[in-house]
């Protein structure tokens, strides 16, 4: 159904940004839309775990006072936003979707988090997230629901992160990505999500799935919100030993340029290979609007899913087991059936085959780097396939099949192994309702190219002032 | 390298590569009892995860160097500054 957003919930952030900085409108009335909004929604969309409404409405009296008193420190200052429940929080429990960490309360916050205070955002909630990120919901906590069509599944891992934003329950989220866990669940909710270049973003203090693949990044509505949060959370972190200490860009600056000129790259591997045939026309119809823009298209030839994505799938379960070993010996019992069988499958990965991957990825690496040399973006579907029915799907089933895993990210996980960095929009609408997401790609540490580029499409689209069923039955 | 289209055969090589007690031997290194009726339900699980990894294993990484590297300190400095 075509609506447009309307409702203060379902603003873009950067223009109620606008509002408090002008204090046409206050944070702490913000805040209460959406806590209104989450009340509202929450028990339909499970999207989040903890729901932190006592404190964010000190948060936003706090941001009020500050900012009548001329203390306003940029576009986040004032905005509810969520994180996925797996960075830590001091005083608040961080449960990574688990029964084993149900009961964890930090006393420490993950860097993204620290940064997110610091730039004076507000944390309505803590979503909800397969367990450990690891492909499967853990039934005590239960499935996130699409709000495009609640039997449907989010995807995930940052099921509850897409679902929150969708929904207007918060302006951003951050979630995190090791296969496609910010970019898949962002494509099925139809929202915007941007998973940086490796070392961009700091990972300390988010619970880890894979250490050398995990990437967190922001969910939004729309390019530039997700520009404004990635400015929040972005730089050098001498507490993650792989972040960059490469100076992070103005990602709102030049956003508004267009894309003549710019090189887009298609390539046969990552454009037909097992996208539903529902799905493909809008990829199809994305190529055509950038040529439109001005854009040039050419064919490039990167490294195939199918080469890249055993290297990323022996490097996430070799590590995901060796992080979970020590839980995984004493009380495996806790774990869901299917993650459970996943960390045990990780753990008899030769450690020889480990290695190799690792060796095999500096390769990859090179050989994209090459194929993109003549491209500034590579332009692909972000998933094979639209939202699936919840009830039989691989994150409820129970079902650790290793190859349909493998399926789903053949479009996202390379660029977890290369570290490049890639962004989701949507690019349409299936028959049935359901959103489908266009990925774009750049080089590493080109996030400003990549958000400019996003934002032409968006521009000249209208595909994300769309509101879900779930906000219009409100 | 493995053929990926032909799934069952890389999958029924893995399995026929690894009995039962020896997933039993390998889980115990790692620390990990698995009773024999639970290795008999992961078979499936294992033979698709290792044709996976298969895979790897025959690429070929000749001319690469160890991907994993170890530094003391920081690299941009000498050691006295």
């Amino acid at each position: 159904m075509a609506s447009v957003r309307n409702d203060l919930c379902d603003q873009p952030l950067v223009d109620i940004a606008g509002r408090i900085r002008r204090r046409d409108m206050s944070s702490t009335e913000v805040t209460e839309s959406v806590l209104s909004r989450i009340e509202a929604l929450d028990n339909r969309l499970n999207a989040f775990i903890t729901v932190t409404a006592e404190h964010a409405r000190r948060q936003a009296s706090e941001a009020d006072r500050e900012i009548r008193n001329g203390g306003y420190r940029g576009p986040l200052h004032g905005m509810p936003i969520s994180v996925k429940d797996l960075f830590a929080t001091t005083g608040i429990r961080t449960t990574g979707g688990s029964r084993i960490l149900r009961d964890w309360i930090p006393d420490v916050d993950a860097t993204v988090v620290s940064r997110l205070r610091q730039a004076g955002a507000i944390l309505v909630g803590k979503t909800n997230m397969y367990e450990f990120a690891y492909g499967a919901v853990h039934p005590d906590v239960g499935p996130a629901k699409n709000p495009w069509d609640p039997t449907r599944s989010t995807g995930g891992s940052s099921s509850g992160s897409a679902a929150a934003v969708a929904a207007g329950m918060g302006f951003a989220s951050v979630g995190s990505d090791t296969g496609g866990s910010i970019r898949i669940p962002a494509a099925f909710c139809g929202i915007v999500g941007l998973k940086p270049t490796y070392g961009r973003v700091s990972r300390y203090g988010a619970i880890p799935l894979s250490w050398s693949c995990d990437h967190m990044g922001p969910m939004t509505r729309t390019v530039a919100d997700c520009a404004a949060m990635l400015q929040g959370i972005a730089g050098f972190d001498p507490l993650d030993s792989t972040s960059s200490e490469l100076p992070v860009g103005d990602y709102l600056a030049n956003l508004e340029s267009d894309a003549a000129g710019l090189r887009i790259g298609i390539a046969e591997s990552y454009l037909y290979g097992a996208i539903v045939p529902s799905a493909l026309p809008f990829i199809k119809s994305g190529i055509k609007h950038f040529e439109q823009m001005g854009a040039s298209i050419r064919m490039i030839e990167p490294p195939s899913p199918s080469e890249i994505v055993p290297l990323l799938l022996t490097i996430m379960s070799a590590e995901a087991a060796a992080y979970h070993l020590p839980s995984l010996r004493d009380k495996p019992e806790e774990y869901s059936e299917a993650v459970r069988e996943r960390l045990e499958l990780g753990a008899l990965t030769p450690a020889t085959t480990y290695i190799q991957a690792q060796r095999l990825r500096k390769q990859v690496v090179e050989q994209m780097s090459n194929a993109m040399s003549s491209v500034d973006i590579l332009l692909m579907p972000t998933s094979p396939m639209t939202a699936p029915y919840i009830q039989g799907d691989l994150s409820t089933s129970g079902d650790a099949d290793p190859d349909m895993l493998a399926a789903r990210i053949n479009y996202t996980g390379p660029f977890d192994l290369t570290g490049f960095p890639a962004i989701t929009v949507p690019c349409g609408f299936t028959p049935s309702g359901l959103p489908v997401g266009l990925q774009l790609v750049a080089k590493p540490y080109q996030e400003r190219l990549l958000l400019s580029a996003a934002r032409a499409y968006e521009r000249t689209t209208n595909w994300h002032q769309r509101l879900p069923s779930a906000v219009i039955v409100e | 390298m493995n053929d990926p289209n032909d799934k069952s055969k890389c999958e029924e090589n893995a399995s026929s590569a690894i009995p039962p007690d020896a997933v039993q031997s390998l889980a115990r290194m790692a620390g990990i009892e698995l009773s024999g009726e639970r290795v008999k339900a992961l078979m499936p699980q294992i033979a698709a995860y290792l044709a996976i990894i298969h895979v790897v294993d025959e690429m070929n990484a000749q001319s690469v160097e160890p991907a994993l590297e170890f530094h003391l300190g920081p690299k941009k400095e000498s050691i006295d500054g």
